[in-house]
């Protein structure tokens, strides 16, 4: 059964580079003395700590615990001491620092007592689930969403189909090429158990054109449970809605989730991740990680998480300096890192060091249309570019911003040379904080509202006094009022009788 | 012809006639429609009630602006992307702020210094958020998820102990910057 | 029907009423800031301006030429103007709330627009009957409506260029409605 394949619109054809760091097998980068853990690696809230200074942990120990439904924990990659835990520069664009947790190694790398789950065909899904969540399984494709959520919602709702996705859409990455080509038995075991978790009623793996190798160790370990499916090669093809479009032909509607199409999509790591976690209750730890680029040896290097970038470079003979641009992902959508001791955290897919060049300038924009021709979301950039440049969140939310993949696709084609994607990046944080700001403005507006309603009953309870006081007088007044007659009265009296008595007397 | 239009004509300037005999109705509920277009105007406003606009609050602004006592360009709070909002809402032009304080965009809060503080509850009363918890006598503070950066509380204070101090920007509020192209634009 | 039609599009591109006899730009101005407000503008002259050419058309014939009051032409149809737009706002605050709702701010601007007062002389002066200045009305609102709406789109994309500041203002609104009125020139051959 061959499926058919569709196409999403847009897209690129790139040079690949692929060949740099794929030609051979990977290698375990050499225990680092430190490892530094941030307490965010995923999209929800941030695990809590639950060791402290100090205290000796074993490889795989859970160090944070998961703080709500969108959280995973977090574990220990390797066995040491616990140092610190504080705010240490993480990969974020802000270059701000974050909460983590600093171990020492202690060169043993000792094993935690970890467990498998057996049998899990005859597993309820839902206990699937937590294995899956306590080993701090997250999309580690780059999304970084954690994974048992995505589980859940194929539990409660009807999934058609589950797509696991191998297509390493962005140029330099070969990272999960390497992965399926390596442990190929692990993806599809994965996959087995991920289809088990969601009752998925169809499986499909996707991998590119260009990855023979991959296609070929994949093919020996399926049945026909799982379909395994090429994609053709263009930028960006490995996006979650690409993919489903290239595959099954149905759109993701807008501001939708996969799941509303009846699809739920993995990446092949998740996978492996996920075999890794039910057979041996191994959590996540270590990735694989691409380093290329300017390196003298572009390779692909099993890396255990908190381990820095400047020793992932070094460990292919490399020293980064001014010279060179280190980025944290592709070429189109990754992250430039300005501080080398960054840790490598669970979405991190690949170290490039670039040349240093300057960027060209930036030019007006000519409105040639060379931006809509390439979108992959079918949006228009080149309103999109206008409306955030002119600051226009209304116009910006009308015209979709949000869909925007920031694939970096209209960046790429723009003759003007206008870093387009981070217009878009500005106008969405801007909406963001509009809405921060109006929630905030609310909130004080409430506030305001009770403080006057609080004055108000402070006014009447002091009227009602005054006016219990003003009535209390009158009575009082009242009172003395008839006092003063009745004795008025009674002095009357006693006068008249006593005239009276004298007039007797006189008789 | 002449006959057919006659057979128009007649009928409408009988209409005509009969509706001018009523009276003439120039009232099309404006005051609904002003107040309705206060409480619009006062919901895009960012109601810190600090009266650097030269009004008591934000409600008299929006009631200021929208009966054209006041211009939309004096709220230095709301800043730009209030007199943006404003002007799409009323359908005027965009304007540069217009106030001798500076644009804030809800980016500062106060600060009690509680070794100098005195109890004196003058600043409890001049918040208008009530942000400020305290009693007479006894120490004051400022509830920083509550405070507006209004300022109101600084002024009355005897002591002088209130600062004010920038929000912390934490990495969930961070905002990307917007590119600047460096060719020069005459707007 | 054929010349009925012919009517429409000369009215409509050939002879529109803005961008070739040059009435009515205040309100293409005051109401393009919005793509609301211009529908809403087009649509408030869609409804009054064939009621108000037929009516005024009439009239001429029936009362204005028979008593050789031709020279009142011009007074007494801006007042009647101002009566039919007051007069039919009433009839669609009774019958068609919604339409009234959306087009009651627009009256103001109707009151004292060249544009009515332009279409119904020039429908005058073209002579034609009663049934062609329908189709004569129904034209100038559609060709008004359609230059609103353009000039609407083409507002938003100079206001975010970078227009040179000698011209910023109504001298660039200005030199666009001049340069789209040339391009309407094309339509000349039309009718």
């Amino acid at each position: 059964m061959t499926r058919e394949l569709h196409s999403f619109p847009g897209g690129l054809q790139m040079p690949t580079f692929k060949t740099l760091s794929d030609q051979e097998m990977s290698i375990l980068h050499p225990l680092p003395e430190r490892l530094i853990l941030p307490l965010q690696q995923h999209i929800g809230i941030p695990s809590q700590p639950c060791v402290s200074i100090g205290d000796k942990v074993l490889k795989g120990q859970t160090i944070a615990r998961a703080f709500g439904y969108v959280s995973v924990p977090m574990h220990a990659s390797t066995s040491g001491k616990i140092i610190d835990i504080g705010d240490y520069p993480v990969p974020h664009p802000s270059e701000l620092k974050a909460p983590c947790i600093v171990i020492e190694s202690d060169g043993e790398d000792k094993l935690f007592d970890i467990r498998p789950t057996n049998e899990y065909a005859s597993v309820d899904p839902k206990e699937l689930q937590d294995v899956i969540r306590e080993c701090g399984i997250i999309g580690l494709g780059g999304a970084g969403f954690p994974a048992h959520v995505k589980l859940n919602e194929g539990v409660e709702n009807a999934v058609d189909t589950l797509i696991i996705n191998g297509v390493e859409c962005e140029p330099y990455i070969t990272c999960d090429d390497r992965l399926i080509q390596e442990k190929a038995s692990y993806v599809v075991a994965g996959t087995r158990m991920i289809r088990h978790a969601v009752q998925a009623k169809h499986c499909v793996i996707a991998v590119e054109e260009d990855m023979p190798a991959a296609y070929a160790e994949l093919e020996k370990l399926i049945d026909d449970d799982i379909e395994l499916v090429k994609v053709p090669t263009r930028y960006p093809a490995g996006g979650e809605k690409q993919l489903i479009q290239v595959l099954t032909g149905k759109e993701v509607p807008s501001g939708g989730l996969p799941i509303h199409a009846g699809i739920v999509m993995h990446n092949v790591a998740t996978a492996a991740a996920v075999f890794r976690a039910v057979t041996r209750g191994e959590p996540v730890i270590s990735r694989y990680v691409t380093v290329t680029g300017l390196v003298e040896k572009s390779r692909n290097l099993q890396v255990l998480l908190g381990t820095t970038v400047k020793d992932c470079i070094k460990a292919c003979n490399f020293e980064a300096d001014e010279n060179c641009r280190v980025i944290l992902g592709g070429p189109m959508m990754g992250m430039h890192v300005t501080n080398p001791d960054v840790p490598v955290i669970k979405t991190t897919n690949c170290i490039l060091v670039q040349e240093n060049i300057p960027r060209l300038p930036e030019m007006p924009c000519i409105r040639c249309g060379n931006c809509v021709d390439v979108c992959p979301v079918n949006l228009l950039p080149q309103q999109l570019y206008w409306f955030a440049k002119t600051d226009n969140t209304e116009a910006s939310q009308r015209h979709h911003i949000f869909d925007c993949i920031e694939c970096g696709c209209c960046s790429y084609v723009c003759p003007s040379n206008i870093p387009l994607v981070q217009y878009y990046r500005y106008g969405k944080s801007q909406i963001a904080a509009e809405e921060r700001r109006r929630d905030g403005a609310d909130h004080a507006s409430a506030r305001f509202a009770a403080r006057n309603e609080r004055l108000q009953k402070d006014e009447r309870e002091k009227q009602s006094v005054k006016e219990e006081k003003r009535i209390a007088n009158q009575k009082e007044d009242k009172q003395s009022y008839i006092n003063a007659a009745v004795e008025r009265s009674k002095a009357k009296r006693a006068l008249n009788k006593k005239t009276l008595e004298d007039t007797n007397k006189d008789d | 012809m002449e006959q057919g239009a006659f057979i128009i004509v007649i009928p409408m300037i009988a209409c005509l006639l009969a509706w001018l005999m009523m009276p003439f109705d120039f009232r099309t509920n404006t005051t609904l429609r002003k107040r309705a277009l206060v409480e619009r105007l006062n919901a895009l406003l960012p109601q810190t009630q600090c009266g650097k606009c030269s009004y008591d609050g934000c409600q008299p602004y929006a009631e200021a602006i929208a009966s054209g006592k006041a211009d939309i360009n004096n709220c230095p709070p709301g800043g730009d992307e209030t007199i943006r909002n404003i002007s799409t809402l009323l359908g005027r032009d965009m304007k540069k702020l217009e106030s001798e304080h500076e644009q804030q965009l809800q980016q500062h809060v106060v600060l009690i210094d509680e070794q100098i503080c005195i109890g004196c509850v003058k600043c409890i009363n001049a918040c208008p958020v009530d942000a400020i918890i305290g009693a007479a006598k006894q120490m004051h503070t400022v509830i920083s998820k509550a405070c507006t950066g209004c300022e109101l509380c600084i002024a009355p204070c005897p002591v002088d102990c209130i600062s004010l101090v920038p929000v912390n920007v934490e990495i969930k509020k961070w905002v990307w910057t917007k590119p600047q192209p460096e060719f020069e634009v005459s707007t | 029907m054929t010349e009925l039609f012919l009517v429409f599009i000369a009215a409509c591109l050939a002879n529109n009423l803005v961008l070739d006899y040059l009435l009515g730009t205040s309100a293409v101005f005051a109401v393009s800031r919005k793509i609301e407000t211009a529908i809403g503008l087009s649509i408030a002259m869609l409804v009054i301006l064939p009621v108000t050419s037929m009516f005024t058309y009439a009239i001429n014939l029936c009362i204005l030429t028979p008593f050789d009051l031709e020279f009142l032409r011009l007074l007494f149809f801006v007042i009647l103007v101002s009566l039919i737009v007051l007069l039919i706002e009433k009839i669609l605050k009774k019958y068609w709330p919604i339409l009234h709702e959306k087009t009651a701010v627009f009256i103001p601007i109707l009151l004292v627009n060249t544009s009515l007062v332009g279409a119904v002389l020039i429908n005058i002066q073209q002579n034609q009957g009663l049934i062609t200045s329908l189709f004569f009305g129904i034209g100038s609102a559609s060709g008004f409506g359609l230059v609103v709406v353009i000039f609407t789109a083409l507002r938003d994309r100079i206001i975010v260029s970078d227009i040179p500041v000698a011209f910023q203002g109504a001298s660039i609104m200005l030199i666009t409605l001049g340069i789209l009125s040339m391009a309407f020139m094309g339509f000349t051959g039309l009718a």
